[in-house]
């Protein structure tokens, strides 16, 4: 809607005020009913009915002077028209990278250069450190009043508490939604303004915690209808049947550290929690660095009450405080983001280079249009403003174009990238208006480049001149030659180099998805289930009674209950690994435990090296390990039938002494780098005997099976929450990054080079056109047809190995600076450069062999005859 | 009168409506034949104000129902009523010449 409103300033202040909010409403709810080809349609009648809008109340009855005939509106719609597909060509190509370029722009704005849409977000911190698992901003409440005091330091800190998925039920039925629990004052911090009610204000903490909250406005319209009718309402919130009164709706663009929270509740920080922390965020005080702060709260943090972290402090060193700002951009993402740009920027160089080239190649038959023009009496003025009509007529048309191929495009990132990425963002993915500006503002640019000259060298000559030119145009000049062959060589160089990039990309997402994971993941599905609050059913009676229907089916081999699936943690400890009857520990291990029932392993196809899988005989105590595990500590010896403890007395269950029964093959998890296996985090199964678990790994006798099985795994859990996916998928998600790399470089690559290939094109047959004469000469003079289709291609060939090679060092360069994000494939194979060098060679041949064929076929005596 | 002005009149005869409400209502009647955007509608909303043939409530009618405290509703002025019928008179007589010469189907 940024998008819609920043348009609406086409319209005068008084139209605007009078009827713009009314508008941007009106279209808001047409949008959303509107499917995505209707939505591309709706945009398009839109912008036009809008332009017509601003014509009326800005143009009203005045006509720009000069413009009053409209001859020249006649002679630039002549002059559009007269381009015929060069035209059409020449909007698609400018749409594409307009297009394109929006949605790289838009993506860019919200994945890094503008994370956060707080007010000062540079003064919003969070204080934390990297633990065992990932960085951490949690702190022990206790520490709170400590952070508070140092006020030369922070000028605002405030905590908050992620809840569990919260299932929010009212008049439209249950639904899950993430839920925070924040301090009065927090959501004031981050700028959000009420749309209804009021936000949380000192004292709501002190009342039952949850009978407050402040939801969203989408929320609010979902189970509501508007964000009025939501104020007051009561919702259950929880499997607790908790009841929460809302006091107030903030606008859905409100985005609360992750993007997906939809619900909030008062926060306490002086009632003790019955485990872990609160994540705080300090408003850093006005003038304090990031550095600086960093700085002295590692000098101070012994005074600072560490909780439960202080035990932890005594296995294993913690690491120091760092001070991030609150939503921080990973470097890869920067990295991916820096090259897609590039990626972007190449292709509307790409596009305009070889819009210059039809324009030039049009060139000789509007010269003539224009002497004709001169000659019936028009002025020199009115030629140029012929000419910037039919500029801005080409323009509008490729933004339009292009505009409504950037919304489609952002709908379809939406929709398509991975769901994790989305929410995450605290700056939703708009359309950038700013980024339409400017890619339209060059495009109309390169066009007065092209088209402007044109028109003033034509006034300047003689009306007989123009006439008579023939074979010796503008273009056809030494300066014009050495242009054509810069853009020629530019245009093959940015194809090369994107798709060196697209097949490095390609290469290594296939590389990284192929990984061995250490089973078979072919055909393994793993299915949910949540349970509505107040569900009747006992989750150990219904885990069951699923199981056991799953396994009757003929489609499901295995069936399996698993509490934890690969690659996400199981749940997870740190702690000393010590063999009973030994002294010295082992080492200080991470153990990542998925509680698994005998059929896991099978279901899995998850080998076992050592000992034996579950089996009903043994004791609750049985653990199977993985076997880097083994490899580490049991060097050359079997771990099978020692008793081991992690220093901690228990942890899953049970005493706390475990008897090592079996060792299984490595399983890929996301603790694995994305290159090797983890060096301190390992795998270990324990036995789900009457644990509840309701999620049940699968083993299909094929993939497709698995939305059956989901469907009667809802008829068995109605009303319950039931989610499935495919174990490759779930491995897939890991790999999100170099999925967007590699798919959006393909795209782009693949574009770049069907529009360079069919720019050469373009340039050999004008080339060959204007070269006519000469090459009828040739001919007469004796030349055989085989030294002229040899001089052609020559001279396209060494162009377009020219650019290829320049192409191949950008690459080259490009890939070592990007090798981080190019994950197990080597930047310096020499095939991949020379398989791209070679096909786009052998492209560019080929779309110079007509043109070339051409050439050759010229008749002298026709030629020289006319 | 063009006839995506005529069919907006003809929504608020009945009773006020907000833009929304006169899109869709309009979009019921034609069957989907007039399909206004915000833009084409507010532009005619603009001049239909301007002309005084409608008038803008100060607040929404108590019948409404999707009530919304950000939506401005639009109810037909007397003179707009007077448009409409004078238009409907013309279309009428518009078709009783065409009838005359038998190029419109006859009056059940």
């Amino acid at each position: 809607m940024a998008f819609y409103r920043a348009l609406l300033y086409l319209l005068p202040a008084r139209e605007r005020a009078r009827h713009g909010e009314q508008m941007a409403i009106a279209f808001a709810s047409l949008e959303r009913r509107a499917g995505v080809f209707a939505r591309v349609w709706l945009w398009l009648r839109e912008v036009a009915g809008l332009l017509r809008f601003a014509a009326r109340t800005r143009l009203g009855g005045w006509r720009a002077p000069g413009f009053g005939s409209g001859s020249e509106f006649r002679w630039a719609w002549r002059g559009v028209r007269a381009r015929g597909w060069r035209g059409v060509m020449s909007v698609v190509l400018l749409a594409l990278a307009i297009g394109g370029n929006a949605v790289v722009f838009s993506a860019a704005d919200s994945f890094v250069l503008e994370r956060t849409l707080y007010p000062e977000a540079e003064r919003l911190v969070q204080v934390g450190r990297t633990g065992a698992f990932a960085w951490g901003a949690s702190h022990a409440l206790e520490s709170i009043p400590a952070w508070r005091s140092f006020t030369d330091l922070f000028s605002a800190v405030y905590a908050y508490r992620w809840q569990a998925s919260w299932y929010v039920t009212s008049g439209q039925g249950p639904r899950f939604v993430p839920a925070v629990a924040v301090e009065p004052g927090l959501l004031d911090l981050l700028g959000a303004r009420p749309v209804a009610g009021r936000l949380f204000v000192r004292g709501d903490e002190h009342a039952d915690p949850a009978t407050l909250c402040v939801i969203a406005e989408d929320l609010a319209i979902e189970q509501f209808g508007s964000a009025q009718n939501a104020l007051d309402q009561t919702i259950t919130l929880s499997l607790g049947d908790v009841h929460a009164r809302v006091v107030g709706v903030v606008s859905t663009g409100f985005r609360f550290d992750t993007g997906d929270v939809r619900v909030w509740t008062p926060f306490d920080p002086t009632v003790p929690l019955p485990y872990g922390g609160a994540t705080l965020v300090f408003q850093m005080a006005a003038g304090q660095s990031r550095d600086a702060v960093e700085n002295a709260v590692r000098a101070r943090e012994d005074s600072v009450p560490q909780g439960a972290s202080a035990s932890y402090k005594r296995l294993k060193p913690l690491a120091p405080l760092d001070v991030r700002p609150l939503s921080p951009t990973e470097e890869r993402i920067e990295q991916l983001f820096t090259l897609l740009v590039a990626a972007s920027g190449c292709l509307l160089f790409i596009a305009c280079a070889n819009v210059l080239h039809l324009e030039w190649t049009h060139s000789l038959s509007r010269m003539r249009s224009h002497a004709i023009a001169l000659a019936l009496g028009a002025t020199r003025g009115s030629l140029v403003r012929g000419a910037l009509i039919e500029g801005l007529i080409m323009t509008s048309a490729a933004g339009a174009a292009g505009a409504s191929l950037g919304a489609l495009g952002l709908h379809l990132l939406r929709t398509e990238l991975p769901n994790k990425l989305i929410v995450a963002l605290t700056n939703p993915l708009d359309f950038d208006i700013r980024t339409l500006a400017f890619m339209v503002a060059v495009v109309g640019i390169a066009w007065l480049i092209t088209s402007l000259p044109l028109a003033i060298v034509c006034s300047r000559r003689s009306v007989l001149s123009s006439l008579q030119l023939e074979g010796r145009s503008a273009s056809g000049s030494r300066a014009g030659r050495w242009i054509r062959s810069g853009l020629t060589v530019g245009e093959m160089a940015a194809t090369t180099g994107l798709l060196v990039g697209a097949l490095l990309a390609g290469r290594s997402y296939t590389t990284l998805l192929g990984t061995p994971k250490g089973f078979d993941t072919y055909g393994v599905g793993v299915v949910s289930v949540t349970q509505r609050p107040g569900a009747a059913e006992k989750p150990k009676d219904l885990g069951p009674r699923i199981l056991s229907s799953l396994r009757a089916r003929p489609d499901v081999r295995y069936a399996a209950a698993a509490q934890g699936v690969p690659p996400s943690s199981g749940g997870g400890i740190n702690g000393n690994l010590r063999v009973v009857g030994r002294d010295e520990p082992l080492g200080l291990v991470t153990v990542n435990s998925y509680g698994v029932d005998s059929q896991f392993f099978s279901a899995m196809r998850l080998p076992i090296v050592d000992g034996h899988a579950f089996s009903d005989s043994d004791q609750p105590e049985a653990v199977v390990i993985d076997e880097e595990l083994a490899k580490k500590y049991w060097p050359g010896s079997s771990p099978v039938g020692d008793r081991i403890t992690f220093g901690n007395p228990r942890f899953f269950r049970g005493t706390g002494v475990y008897e090592v029964v079996g060792v299984a093959k490595h399983m890929r998890t996301n603790y694995d780098p994305a290159v090797g296996t983890s060096e301190d985090t390992f795998a270990l199964y324990y036995r789900l005997a009457d644990d509840a678990a309701l999620t049940f790994v699968l083993r299909f006798t094929d993939p497709s099976r698995l939305d059956d099985a989901l469907a009667m795994v809802r008829t068995l859990a109605t009303g319950d929450r039931v989610t499935g996916e495919l174990i490759t998928d779930r491995y897939a998600a890991m790999f999100s990054n170099e999925m967007i790399a590699a798919s959006i470089m393909s795209v782009f690559s693949g574009l770049a080079f069907v529009v360079a290939i069919a720019g050469l094109y373009a340039v050999m047959a004008f080339l060959v056109a204007s070269r006519t004469r000469e090459i009828g000469i040739r001919v007469a003079l004796g030349a055989d047809r085989a030294r002229i289709q040899r001089l052609v291609m020559g001279g396209s060939l060494a162009l377009v190995a020219t650019g290829a090679a320049i192409g191949g060092v950008a690459a080259f360069v490009g890939a070592r600076w990007a090798s981080s994000l190019l994950i197990g494939v080597s930047t310096t194979e020499p095939w991949t450069y020379a398989a791209v060098i070679g096909s786009v060679t052998i492209a560019a041949l080929l779309a110079t062999w007509q043109p070339a064929r051409a050439a050759a076929a010229v008749d002298p005596t026709i030629l020289l005859r006319d | 009168m063009t006839s995506q002005v005529f069919q907006i009149l003809l929504a608020l005869a009945d009773a006020p409506r907000h833009g929304y409400a006169i899109i869709t209502d309009v979009e019921a009647r034609t069957g989907g034949e007039i399909r206004l955007t915000a833009s084409t509608l507010y532009d005619a909303l603009a001049r239909l104000l301007d002309q005084r043939l409608i008038t803008e409530l100060e607040a929404p009618p108590a019948a409404a129902t999707d009530h919304d405290a950000r939506r401005r509703y639009y109810a037909l002025a007397d003179a707009g009523r007077d448009a409409v019928r004078d238009e409907a008179a013309r279309l009428e007589r518009m078709l009783a010449m065409a009838r005359a010469k038998n190029l419109a189907p006859r009056r059940r």
